[in-house]
Parts: C-alpha cells; structure tokens; sequence
C-alpha cells in the first residue's frame, strides 16, 4: 500500500515537476542592462562582458551547481542500472524503484537547468536588442546631426582644396613668394609623421573592427549576428526541451508499469481462477 | 587600477584642445580676408604699395585656409560662423577657389557677388 502512495506521488510529482522548479528557480536572477558604457565599447567587447557578467551572476553559479548535481546523479544512475543486472525478486523491485526515483530527480535537475538557460537566452536576446536599438540610435543622430553634416562640408572642402594645392603653391613662386611659409614648412615635416601614427593607430588591436569569419564587419552588423546566434540557440534549447518532456513521460510511463506490476505483477503472472463447483459436475447427484 | 588611471589620463589630454577658442583660425581667416579685400579696394594705396600689401595677406591667406580646412574644432562646435563658411566656400576659401577658376582672387569674389563692370557703371550713389 505505502509502495503505490510513493508511485502515485512519484508520478504527480513528474507531472508538477514544472511549477515546482519555476518557484525555485527565483532567487536566483541575472539582470543585464544595455547601458551607456557597454554601448561605448567594441561590439566584439560587447558580447565577452556580456557573458562574463553573465558568468558571474546568480544564475549562472546555480546552473553550475545543478551541473555538477547532474553530473553526481548520472553516476548514480550508471551504477545503479550495473547493480540491477544481477538482482532478482525483490531487490530488483526495490532497485527499480529507486532508479524511476533517480531519473525523476535527473529530470527535476534538468527541468531547472533548461528553465535557467531558456531564461538567460530570453535576457540575452532583449539585450541585443536593446544594445542594437542603441547603437542604431546612435549613429541615426550622428548622421542627422548639424555637427556632423558641417565635418562632412569640412571634409568635401578639404578635398576641393587638394586639388588645387599645387596650383596655389606654384602661383605663389610665379608672384616672387617662392620660400614656404613657417607653416607650410613644418606641416609638410609633420606630415609623413603623422600619417605614421594615423596608421598605427588604424592598425592597432584596440581599435580594430570587430571581425566575422576574417571580414571586418560594423558594430551593427555585429551585433545583429550576435541575436542570430541567439536565435539559433533557443531553437536548439527548444529541441532539448522537447527531448526532455519525452524522457519525462518515459520515466512516467516506466512509474506507472512499475506501480502496475507492484499491484497486478508482471506480464507473466497468470490470473488464478478460483475453483468452483460446476454444476453439471453435480448434476449426476441429483438423478 | 593604474591602466584605469592611465586611460583616464590619456582621455584628459586628448580633451585638451577643447579648452581653445574652437573658431580662432577661422575668425583669423575672416580678418585676413577682409584686409585682402580692404588692400585690393583701398584707393589710397599706389600700384607698388598695394601689390605689397596683397602679396603678403595672400601668402598668410594660403597658409590659413588651409588651416581652417585641416582644423576639426571649427566644425566640432556648430556654430553659425562655421556653417556659413562652408555653405559659402567660394567666398571664404578665396584663395583657393579662385585658383579653381584661375581668376585672381579679387575678380573671383567679384563675380560671386555678381559685380560686373557694367553693373558698377550704371549704379547709382544714393540713400537705401
């Protein structure tokens, strides 16, 4: 009788086992904010302090924590089917008990698992967008701003003016001003230095653009790959979602033969029909 | 904690020029300009004086054109100054612009003011 209570209870508590786990899972939260300052860094930045501000949250010490309980419980399991190999009768009863029970445990430790990184995907995605929003925001009022359109007249001037350069220096030497100025002297100097340095600076590492398979991309662009890969890690947590509720029904379905087989025994158990007087058999009394 | 200092550092210095007068070359152009047009249209001057005068103002008026153009912080503020000079580069890259049209600088501002030959001769002194 205790037995079925405990299957019954095992059974319920595989169906339940989701609003028990989303209590659980409270607590232990991760709160990203697409702030100003993750803005202002490189896009490639971006995701490394993301995920290390992910890595040092709440929620990824207790996806940690349940890993390594997994991990335990797997070797339970392991050595618990070893261990039924050679059982019969009641101790192979009581191990299969035990090994619907650690299976439970199994998925209850799973369930949360997938709860926290179904959950962690969702915050991760919202903020790539919020960052992304930001950064379109961003460059839509650079390139809207009066600032900005007066540097690109600047920079259209500057161009005008390269053209005609040399004309300008040689009119000077035809109306008898051929020694440079001060300025046009020292400029030139400078000039081969600091195309040195605007190089270097292009080339150094803290100031390159982030990369996709070799090829240098916007931060934009980057980020928008970044929510692609999003994308495609809720789909396969999805998939191992589905798998999961299918090992939670087979672990049901292994509690329910169990509970059958406890109550009704097993397949081979013949039903013992009771003798009864038949009444043909005793028919001949009676003549 | 010190390369934080560091870059704090480094952020300081590379804000310094913001402390300077954003629009100092260009107000220099300006003036520069006006006393190249003032020398060429100052009667009191003879031939020889004026053809000083306006050699020397040029010369600086190569140089700090382009000042102004190589000059971020004219267009890091976004003054009117700075809009108009370069809505109006024909006016204020006089130099510059003239060599463009191979006019001397003079009749190239002339011509952008549409002031003809004609057009003077047939003005009339009066009251506005």
């Amino acid at each position: 009788m205790n037995t079925r209570i405990i299957m019954s209870s095992l059974i319920l508590a595989i169906n339940l086992g989701c609003t028990h786990l989303a209590l659980a899972s409270e607590g232990r939260n991760w709160d990203p904010v697409a702030s100003d300052k993750l803005i202002k860094l490189p896009a490639n930045i971006i995701e490394k302090r993301i995920q290390q501000d992910f890595e040092a949250s709440p929620m990824a010490l207790h996806l940690v924590e349940l890993e390594q309980h997994m991990q335990d419980k797997l070797s339970q399991l392991k050595s618990l089917r070893e261990l039924m190999i050679d059982s019969e009768g009641d101790d192979l009863i009581n191990q299969r008990f035990e090994l619907v029970q650690q299976k439970s445990e199994y998925l209850d430790l799973m369930q949360e698992t997938q709860g926290l990184r179904q959950n962690a995907l969702a915050k991760k995605q919202k903020l790539y967008e919020s960052v992304l929003g930001k950064l379109r925001n961003k460059n839509g009022r650079i390139s809207q701003g009066e600032v900005y359109q007066l540097q690109q007249k600047q920079a259209e001037a500057r161009q005008r003016m390269q053209k005609v350069l040399a004309q300008v220096d040689n009119g000077l030497m035809h109306s008898g001003l051929d020694q440079r100025s001060p300025y046009a002297d020292e400029f030139a100097m400078n000039l081969a230095k600091v195309e040195a340095l605007k190089n270097a600076i292009s080339e150094h590492k803290a100031n390159a653009s982030p990369t996709l398979g070799n090829v240098e991309v916007t931060s934009e662009e980057y980020v928008r790959q970044l929510l692609m890969q999003a994308s495609t890690e809720q789909s396969l947590l999805d998939q191992e979602a589905l798998m999961f509720s299918y090992m939670a029904k087979l672990v049901a379905l292994d509690a329910q033969a169990l509970e059958y087989e406890i109550s009704y025994g097993d397949e081979d158990t013949q039903l013992t029909q009771r003798n009864h007087t038949k009444t043909a058999d005793v028919a001949d009394l009676f003549l | 904690m010190k390369i934080t200092l560091i870059i704090a550092t480094m952020a300081s210095l590379l804000s310094t020029a913001s402390f300077a007068n954003s629009l100092f070359s260009l107000e220099n152009l300006e003036r520069e300009r006006a006393a190249l047009l003032s020398a060429q249209l100052d009667s009191s001057l003879d031939l020889n004086q004026r053809q000083q005068k306006v050699q020397s103002i040029y010369r600086r008026l190569v140089d700090i054109e382009r000042m102004v153009l190589r000059d971020d912080r004219v267009t890091s503020s976004n003054s009117a100054l700075a809009q108009n000079a370069f809505d109006k580069y024909e006016l204020t890259f006089l130099v510059h612009s003239s060599a463009e049209k191979k006019l001397p600088p003079l009749s190239h501002w002339m011509s952008e003011l549409h002031l003809t030959t004609d057009s003077i001769l047939t003005a009339k002194a009066g009251h506005r």
